[in-house]
């Protein structure tokens, strides 16, 4: 039983790796008073703050990207679920942003961008653009299931598991769209397999 | 083959012969190499969080019933929707059972029955069920209080990792609410973000401690 006790203890490391990638360093110096930079509140805080910036980047890079998707492409129904959802992405990015206070960048993740590049410039027909938009959306939700194992405070836990379930719909729609089998769209335990990570995904 | 049984290898001989709740806790969060060692602290978890999964696992009991009961009316006769409903059962089966065995890990006693008070509530409308539209809306129903009570917990509990099992279990009840919205024409993705307003409190329905 301390066995299992010990692993579930190994959330602890997995803060360590997003915080690797997500500027936690220079975040230290910049973004908190000299009073704060002490203590476990300063590394609950700065930590969060880093976690949510890299979020913040991620949803306005699905912004981006949906905002680059030639919707002459969908049908009228799809292409207003791709706005609405942009929408959402739009609204997700603002409370990241709100959450992270001064680590925000208010700026979309480019290495994202670049990696999608290629992929929407081949996106040139319907279920091109629903492939691309299912696996942005499921590998967001899976961001945020990543997320909730490096969050501490207790606003960004509540703020991140908002937003897991909203991308897990979203996938549902394109999925479901693209008439892929149900056991694959919904898996009896979500998991963090494709999540965006700051370390593949550095932002400024 | 369930979910649980589909585990990576790898994780199960890290944590040997231990319980299903341990093996998802291992699937749901990113591999440890040995780089990884950590030193921070954890609090072990609380007599509240006991209280969290308990109230979870009889939270996914009732789900099971709730389909059980839907699927045993004879008001499914679409094929597809019979197949749909059938495999949300199973995995709110599987979703009880990681809940009871997070708790017996937690150092509680696992509540393995359907949750009575909330039971309670819901036996009129499952009562009134007359066709397939009132199953599945009942079980959309079913499907957000499930997803909202979820979120609600995230953040409550004194061990963290268990916010991340906790929704390993609720991303996959948005998705379940996702799909049947649909089917009786409402939308799978109403909102930018999931509100806890249907949320049901810990310890609804659990005897007294």
């Amino acid at each position: 039983m301390d066995e299992v006790v010990e692993e579930r203890r190994g959330l602890a490391p997995t803060r360590r790796r997003f915080l690797q990638g997500a500027g936690i360093a220079g975040l230290a110096a910049s973004a908190l008073p000299m009073a704060s930079l002490s203590g476990p509140a300063f590394a609950q805080e700065a930590g969060d703050a880093a976690i949510t910036a890299f979020a913040e980047s991620i949803e306005l890079a699905i912004v981006e990207a949906y905002g680059q998707i030639d919707v002459g492409l969908l049908t009228p129904q799809l292409a207003a679920t791709v706005a609405a959802f942009a929408d959402h992405h739009r609204e997700h990015a603002t409370a990241l942003g709100e959450a992270a206070g001064n680590a925000a960048t208010g700026e979309a993740n480019r290495e994202l961008l670049e990696d999608l590049d290629g992929r929407l410039a081949r996106a040139r027909d319907e279920p091109a653009v629903l492939e691309l938009a299912f696996s942005l959306e499921s590998s967001a939700a899976a961001t945020y299931l990543f997320a909730l194992g490096a969050l501490e405070a207790r606003g960004a836990l509540e703020l991140a598991a908002s937003v897991l379930p909203v991308e897990s719909e979203h996938a549902i729609v394109f999925g479901t769209a693209l008439e892929r089998p149900l056991a694959e769209l919904v898996p009896s335990f979500v998991n963090q397999d494709a999540a965006f990570k700051p370390d593949s995904f550095p932002f400024a | 083959m369930s979910e649980l049984d589909r585990l990576p290898r790898r994780g199960l001989l890290r944590i040997g012969g231990t319980t299903a709740a341990a093996a998802v806790l291992l699937a749901a969060c990113t591999e440890t190499g040995d780089d990884d060692a950590g030193t921070d602290e954890r609090q072990r978890p609380s007599r509240a969080d006991r209280e969290i999964l308990r109230t979870a696992s009889s939270l996914d009991e009732l789900a099971v019933v709730v389909y059980e009961t839907i699927l045993d009316s004879g008001f499914v006769t679409t094929t597809a929707v019979g197949d749909t409903l059938d495999l949300f059962r199973r995995h709110h089966r599987e979703h009880a059972r990681l809940f009871a065995a997070a708790t017996a890990d937690a150092g509680g006693e696992p509540f393995t029955e359907p949750n009575p008070v909330v039971r309670q509530q819901l036996q009129p409308a499952l009562d009134a069920i007359a066709d397939e539209a009132a199953a599945l809306a009942l079980a959309l129903d079913i499907e957000r209080v499930l997803a909202e009570t979820y979120q609600s917990f995230v953040g409550a509990f004194t061990d963290r990792s268990f916010d991340v099992a906790t929704m390993s279990v609720g991303g996959t009840e948005a998705r379940h609410a996702a799909v049947l919205a649909p089917l009786i024409g409402r939308p799978s993705a109403p909102d930018a973000f999931q509100p806890t307003g249907e949320a049901i409190p810990s310890g609804t329905g659990l005897p007294a401690a």
